[in-house]
């Protein structure tokens, strides 16, 4: 008996795009046929003949809420199937429909956490449907759950990062300027979870509050520091991994920002039961941290990537996506002198924002927002700003310059290159990004008057 | 080995109809019946692949095949073909010996017949389950 033909029968029900939908499992088609029937009215119904053919169903298909499937399947049992799906859905609750002589399995599924119920065969409609239903509850109070956790964890981020932002602007842009690079490099490297390695990133940076600001200013042009200022640099993810470490979810971030290990220090190793990502986390923020540091104090790309590959101590295949991604030169990026209130929404400030006092404002790398306008007027009743500010004009090689307004070129061999590819560092899908951060120039670069 | 009992097969089958019949429409019991076409037809292929297994003293597959044929069959509330095969799943790689095959076809016929009478009183408009006394 064919899908189409029980699907002549149900076309009868309307669904809408709220309609939750099940996922039936089973080797035997009229036993897929009937639960379709049974449940078809109510529910989206869809079927897999197999434990493998059901994962690629939940891989490339719609979300679903609920997973029935049989115990005893050909390649991988009922038990099986429904532990991969615990694992990597854990929103979907998941039924056992087992012969009667499956008890004990089913029993010790439940027991073990595999499984929200079971069903015998044949199940009574009425019992299916009730079970379906309590199914399709546990998975909305699961979903919700998980949804308040998500905006709590991505407001508690925007907010700390947000007061990193209002402590100290200069490690703000910084952390950005990394965050930027990690996020370029994930994309080159395919790796997943980028949201964890990019929190990572500015995460690193919190402990920069607690620097004096002469040492922060090394430390953010890339200068070499005496041993006991090092020591307060190398403290710093063990402030995060403090600020952070009681919050949910987080427990990959921070096992990455433990394994930044101490400038000249040895080599750090993934615990064993730690997440495989986080290896390769770790290898692609040390990356970005050491060649901001390069390019901070005016070092070329190439020369950053090559002093890198000197020390041994970074991954090939992070460096090599580096060389990709910073190593090659591009087209030169032109930066605009401007008045403050020249500055539009789009610029990216290329030099940092300094008041006369020497303290700075807003760090290089960081993006004109409406938000940060408003507080540059606020800065300037308050105190007098060096001007004019460097800043990267959007499509800069196709307008004109305003008058008064100087114009500097990052030439090849003068240390000063802005000219990386804008890459998508998945805004809005991540809980914890910074707001208004550099993204896409260079980090660190220096204009040079042309 | 385990006599098949006709009349509680009868009454299962009726009973498992009836709980599937949602609202009696020609469209329902024409999906029924393609249902119970399918089984019938597919059966007894199941039961020649059991066969082979048992005669080739594969218990493994034994086992296998009789859980296929179990779930298909007390799917349609089919309670003695299904008993049958789960004593041939549970005896398979026993020294004891499991339901014999013709047996299998025995309750197979019997079943046959009674979802001709089901579909035949659906079709007409009759109840399909029998009153309790």
């Amino acid at each position: 008996m064919s899908n189409e033909s029980n699907e002549l029968w149900r076309r009868s029900s309307v669904f809408t795009g709220e309609t939750p939908s099940v996922l039936v499992v089973d080797d035997e088609p009229t036993v897929l046929e009937t639960l379709t029937h049974q449940l078809g009215t109510d529910y989206r119904v869809i079927t897999a003949p197999d434990g493998l053919t059901a994962l690629e169903m939940l891989e490339n298909g719609g979300p679903v809420a609920v997973v029935i499937s049989d115990m005893r399947m050909p390649d991988m049992d009922g038990i099986e199937l429904l532990g991969h799906v615990r694992l990597k859905y854990p929103d979907i609750t998941r039924v056992l429909h087992t012969a009667q002589g499956d008890l004990t399995s089913a029993i010790s599924a439940i027991n073990t956490g595999q499984v929200f119920r079971f069903l015998c065969k044949p199940c009574p409609t009425r019992e299916l449907r009730a079970t379906v239903r309590d199914a399709l509850e546990q998975h909305r109070l699961v979903s919700a759950e998980r949804e308040i956790l998500d905006k709590t964890l991505r407001g508690s981020l925007q907010a700390l990062f947000g007061c990193l932002e209002l402590a100290s602007p200069q490690a703000f842009a910084r952390a950005g300027r990394i965050r930027d690079l990690v996020g370029s490099l994930c994309g080159e490297l395919g790796l997943g979870n980028a949201w964890e390695i990019e929190v990572a990133a500015m995460a690193s940076q919190l402990g920069a509050v607690t620097l004096p600001p002469s040492v922060l200013e090394k430390l953010d042009r890339g200068m070499p520091l005496p041993e006991d200022e090092q020591k307060m640099i190398d403290a710093m993810p063990g402030t995060a991994i403090r600020l952070l470490g009681e919050v949910p979810m987080l427990e990959n971030v921070i096992e990455i920002i433990r394994g930044l290990r101490p400038a000249g220090g040895v080599h750090w190793h993934a615990p064993e039961e730690a997440d495989p990502v986080v290896a390769a986390a770790v290898a692609v923020l040390r990356a970005a941290t050491d060649f901001e540091a390069f390019t901070s104090r005016g070092v070329a790309a190439e020369h950053a990537i090559a002093a890198m590959a000197d020390q041994g101590d970074h991954d090939g295949p992070v460096l090599a996506a580096l060389r990709r991604i910073r190593g090659i030169e591009a087209e030169h990026e032109t930066v605009h002198a401007l008045r403050i209130g020249e500055l539009e929404v789009g610029m990216r400030i290329a030099e940092d924002i300094v008041a006369v006092n020497g303290l700075v404002l807003i760090g290089r790398g960081i993006l004109v927002t409406e938000m940060l306008l408003e507080r540059l007027t606020n800065y300037k009743h308050i105190v007098e700003l060096i001007e004019p500010v460097w800043a990267v004009v959007p499509d800069a090689g196709t307008r004109t310059n305003a008058p008064d307004a100087g114009t500097r070129t990052n030439a090849p061999d003068a240390g000063a290159r802005a000219t990386a590819p804008e890459a998508d560092t998945g805004t809005g899908r991540s809980p914890g990004k910074g707001q208004g951060s550099g993204r896409g120039t260079a980090p660190g670069a220096t204009p040079v008057a042309a | 080995m385990t006599a098949p009992d006709t009349a509680g097969t009868a009454l299962s089958i009726r009973t498992r109809i009836a709980d599937l019949v949602e609202d009696g429409s020609a469209h329902e019991i024409e999906f029924i019946g393609r249902l119970v076409v399918s089984f019938l037809e597919r059966a007894p292929v199941m039961l020649a692949d059991l066969d082979a297994a048992i005669a080739a003293a594969d218990h493994a597959a034994t086992a296998q095949r009789a859980h296929a044929l179990k779930g298909a069959a007390a799917n349609l509330g089919v309670s003695s073909v299904a008993a049958l095969c789960a004593e041939i799943e549970q005896l398979a790689g026993t020294a004891r010996p499991g339901a014999h095959p013709a047996l299998l076809r025995s309750a197979l016929s019997e079943a046959e017949a009674c979802f001709t009478g089901v579909l035949d009183d659906l079709r007409s408009g009759l109840p399909i389950v029998p009153r309790p006394a």
